[in-house]
């Protein structure tokens, strides 16, 4: 298990290696100079290349990288063309916000969706399994700017009871949430719903009833365990999503997450911002995956006795190898 | 059953909801305003920042020698009077004693030496103070500014680039000033939430006294939508910038009050002048006399803009009422493009940042009345600079703006042929250059007028740049709000801000 967290954790390096050089690359070869960009279009050119040149706009692209890297592995991200601030600390004073937002909808989601899949799941085909159906669906089709607003109308403009706008307060952070968490309620209740169908129809919960397990034991104990799987994978991923900063949700609302941070950055072509929020979400983005992958452990055993079957199988093989190679001496 | 009973549970909540939702909008306090802007300050540091956002806010916080009123007239502040010598080089500045740093220190005569000389020094806002020689102590209370030629907008450039800092501030290298500066004018820093908001207060040691509003808040807010939904609820008092979308909403709630002005930002059409066809006055004035301005002010703009056709702002030396050389005119613009041997048009490309890509749509129609085939090349903008400034371009848009209010500004940058940041036309005539020399140096009001009137005339008429429109100014704040009127360089004063008793 420890070796297989390991391995995976080693994995990474390359993967965010990978994303580095891609983003890296593509930022680089779009036009525009940064000096340009922090003095402003009336700064006199002598002041633009001085400034170009300590910012080392004129090496050539694998040297930039390779600085930028040996940078990175002191963990200096650089600083921001725009404030002049390191990167660091630009994400890191804006990841508490999205942090919060992120784990406030994915509570919702999980709280809310897994219970609802699995009731319209037992009661297949009723009307509340219908209705949900549509709701679902509709929310689906919903693009998030726009019930954020709707959200925002009603429950700010319309009826005074939640603020509209910031992150100061743990009200602030209510309808953002409902806004994330509301789009992706739809789609975990769906894959609930038919991945519950799929393992109450397995033969070993003829068994249990055959056994004269209770229905509701059949239901929580039984068949939960192997349809959450996809369910648990489906969540990481949004999750994993989520803490990149909600871009569209964060913008609406006015807040100051990892989302607003990235637009920002985007908009104002700030090379290492952007290059920052972007390791940082493909960071956020692999951790997760990560950690979903180790959850399926958790909750289906079968799983779990394989990290030992492999290891056993690996030492076994290995000791056949040894029988093999001392016979032929 | 249990949707019935699910559903009235909905029922019941809603109803509840909106029951406790019946107070109302909140009581403003009189002494605090919050102010939505769609940006975050780049840093609090006067001689590192050049972004109007960051100026505006910062022109609470230090004080500069002298102020620019709504109705750009200059009045004194840390000077209490000036006097210009005769040959327009130096200028005398009488100081006042009274006034302290937020800290508590004295502002002396050296501060306000080191100040000018650091905006002389800084690359941010060194182009616009360069033109000072140096900095004289002459006693305790006058300070001498002398120019290396004389220079007409000096003091209304001092209203932005004369903010005071102090030497000792400094020493740790600029962090501090740049996080939680010490500042010199009506209002103090308390704390900046970096992408969310900057909260001043009041300065109980401003030499002018304190201000009503002793509590001022600027949150960012970066979608104006949203922006508007919070002035709606109260969260904020007042928005900058509001886009052209929220107009409607915002003008028919009562509660609010929308101000709308032509700003001293103006947008227009570049032909690159090396450019073969381009370079030949006849097809310039042809395209110029071509552009339907009102249509592309209601087509791309929702008809928020004035048309123009001069960069001479109303008020401003040279300035004339319905000055208009190359009327529009489809008929003389054909006429122009056949003598110039056209007469079937020509193709060619505009290139312009996506935000104008209306602008492009609205002048290929256009053109196209007198057969040029125009192509819109959409560029991303820091592409969209860059062509500017290697020339690689045919026609493009861009925008430029008084950062104060003097016809120089205007017209300098963008006529003189050796101005590299600001001519992307390669504009290039030898009168021009001394005019535009002339009228930098003169201070005599009616000789300027002279000049610019001159100036304008040759320019327009040369058609390297046709004027299109002044941009609007839309701000909305709580009707509650007196005092507020929109600044013509788009610095927002909070001092003059009150709240209805």
């Amino acid at each position: 298990m420890h070796r297989y967290v390991l391995k995976r954790l080693v994995l990474m390096i390359p993967v965010l290696i990978g994303i580095s050089i891609i983003i890296f690359s593509i930022i680089s070869l779009t036009p525009g100079n940064p000096a340009r960009l922090i003095l402003g279009d009336r700064a006199s050119q002598v002041a633009i290349d001085e400034l170009n040149e300590e910012l080392g706009y004129y090496d050539p692209l694998p040297v930039k990288y390779v600085n930028y890297m040996k940078d990175l592995l002191h963990g200096d991200l650089g600083n921001s063309y725009r404030t002049g601030a390191s990167v660091v600390s630009e994400i890191a004073v804006r990841f508490p916000t999205t942090l919060l937002l992120s784990t406030f909808a994915i509570l919702l989601t999980a709280t809310i969706s897994i219970p609802l899949g699995v009731y319209v799941a037992i009661k297949k085909n009723s009307m509340a399994d219908n209705i949900l159906t549509v709701l679902a669906l509709i929310f689906t089709a919903m693009p998030s700017f726009w019930l954020g607003m709707i959200l925002m109308l009603v429950f700010a403009v319309g009826l005074h009871l939640l603020p509209a706008t910031g992150s100061e307060s743990f009200a602030h952070f209510i309808l953002p949430a409902f806004t994330i968490a509301l789009l992706s309620i739809a789609q975990i209740m769906r894959m609930t719903r038919s991945s519950m169908l799929e393992a109450l129809r397995q033969d070993y919960m003829r068994t249990a009833r055959a056994k004269g397990v209770k229905e509701n034991k059949i239901v929580w104990k039984h068949a939960i365990r192997n349809a959450l799987l996809p369910v648990i994978t489906t969540m990481g991923v949004n999750f994993g999503w989520a803490l990149g900063g909600s871009v569209i949700t964060e913008t609406v609302f006015g807040m100051s997450g990892i989302g607003t941070l990235t637009l920002m950055s985007v908009r104002s072509k700030d090379v290492p911002l952007v290059m920052g929020c972007v390791l940082f979400m493909s960071l956020m983005f692999s951790v997760i995956t990560l950690l979903v992958d180790l959850s399926y452990g958790a909750i289906d055993p079968r799983i779990k006795a394989q990290y030992g079957i492999k290891n056993k199988n690996h030492k076994a093989l290995r000791r056949a190898k040894e029988d093999v190679s001392t016979q032929n001496s | 059953m249990k949707v019935k009973r699910l559903l009235a549970l909905l029922l019941i909540l809603v109803v509840t909801l909106a029951g406790c939702g019946g107070g109302g909008a909140a009581e403003h306090a009189t002494d605090s305003i919050i102010i939505g802007i769609n940006s975050d300050a780049t840093a609090l540091d006067p001689l590192h920042i050049n972004d109007t956002v960051t100026m505006s806010i910062l022109s609470n916080v230090y004080e500069p020698l002298v102020r620019m009123t709504t109705d750009s007239e200059i009045v004194p502040a840390l000077a209490t009077d000036w006097t210009i010598s005769p040959d327009g080089l130096e200028y005398t500045f009488t100081i006042r004693t009274d006034a302290t740093f937020h800290n508590g220190d004295p502002i002396t005569v050296e501060d306000i030496k080191y100040s000018i000389d650091m905006a002389v020094e800084s690359s941010y806002t060194g182009p616009y103070m360069n033109f000072i020689d140096h900095t004289e102590i002459i006693d305790d209370s006058t300070v001498k500014i002398v120019l290396q030629y004389a220079y007409a907008p000096f003091l209304a450039l001092c209203t932005t680039y004369s903010q005071i800092v102090k030497e000792d501030f400094y020493a740790d290298g600029g962090t501090m000033m740049s996080k939680e500066p010490i500042g010199s004018g009506p209002y103090k820093f308390v704390s900046w939430a970096q992408g969310d908001k900057i909260v001043f207060e009041a300065y109980e040691g401003y030499y002018a006294g304190t201000p009503d509003i002793t509590q001022l808040t600027y949150k960012i807010i970066s979608n104006s939508t949203t922006a508007t939904i919070a002035l709606e609820t109260g969260d904020i008092d007042m928005y900058i910038n509001v886009a052209a979308a929220d107009i409607p909403s915002l003008e028919a709630n009562s509660e609010i009050t929308l101000l709308k002005e032509p700003s001293s930002a103006f947008y227009f059409i570049g032909l690159n002048m090396q450019d073969e066809k381009l370079s030949d006055i006849r097809v310039r004035q042809a395209i110029a006399k071509c552009v339907d301005r009102d249509a592309l002010i209601i087509g791309a703009l929702d008809g928020n803009g004035v048309k123009t056709t001069t960069f001479i702002a109303e008020g401003l030396p040279g300035y004339t009422e319905g000055f208009d050389p190359l009327p529009y005119n489809i008929e003389e613009a054909k006429a122009l493009l056949t003598e110039a041997g056209y007469p079937d048009g020509f193709e060619m490309t505009i290139s312009v940042p996506e935000s104008r890509s209306a602008h492009a749509q609205m002048i290929q129609a256009d053109l196209k009345k007198i057969g040029i085939n125009l192509k819109i090349g959409i560029v991303e903008s820091g592409a969209f600079w860059d062509a500017l400034e290697n020339g690689d371009y045919e026609m493009m848009i861009m925008g430029w703006s008084y950062v104060v209010m003097d016809s120089d500004v205007g017209y300098y940058s963008l006529y003189r042929s050796d101005d590299m940041a600001g001519n992307y036309v390669r504009f290039s005539d030898a009168r021009v250059d001394e005019l535009l020399q002339n009228g930098r140096i003169s201070t005599e009001a009616s000789e300027r007028a002279a000049i610019y009137s001159e100036i304008e005339e040759i320019v327009m008429n040369s058609a390297a740049y046709i004027p299109l429109y002044w941009r609007m100014d839309t701000i909305a704040f709580d009707a509650g709000l007196t005092n507020i009127e929109i600044p013509p360089c788009g610095f927002y004063y909070v001092y003059d801000y009150a709240w209805e008793q």
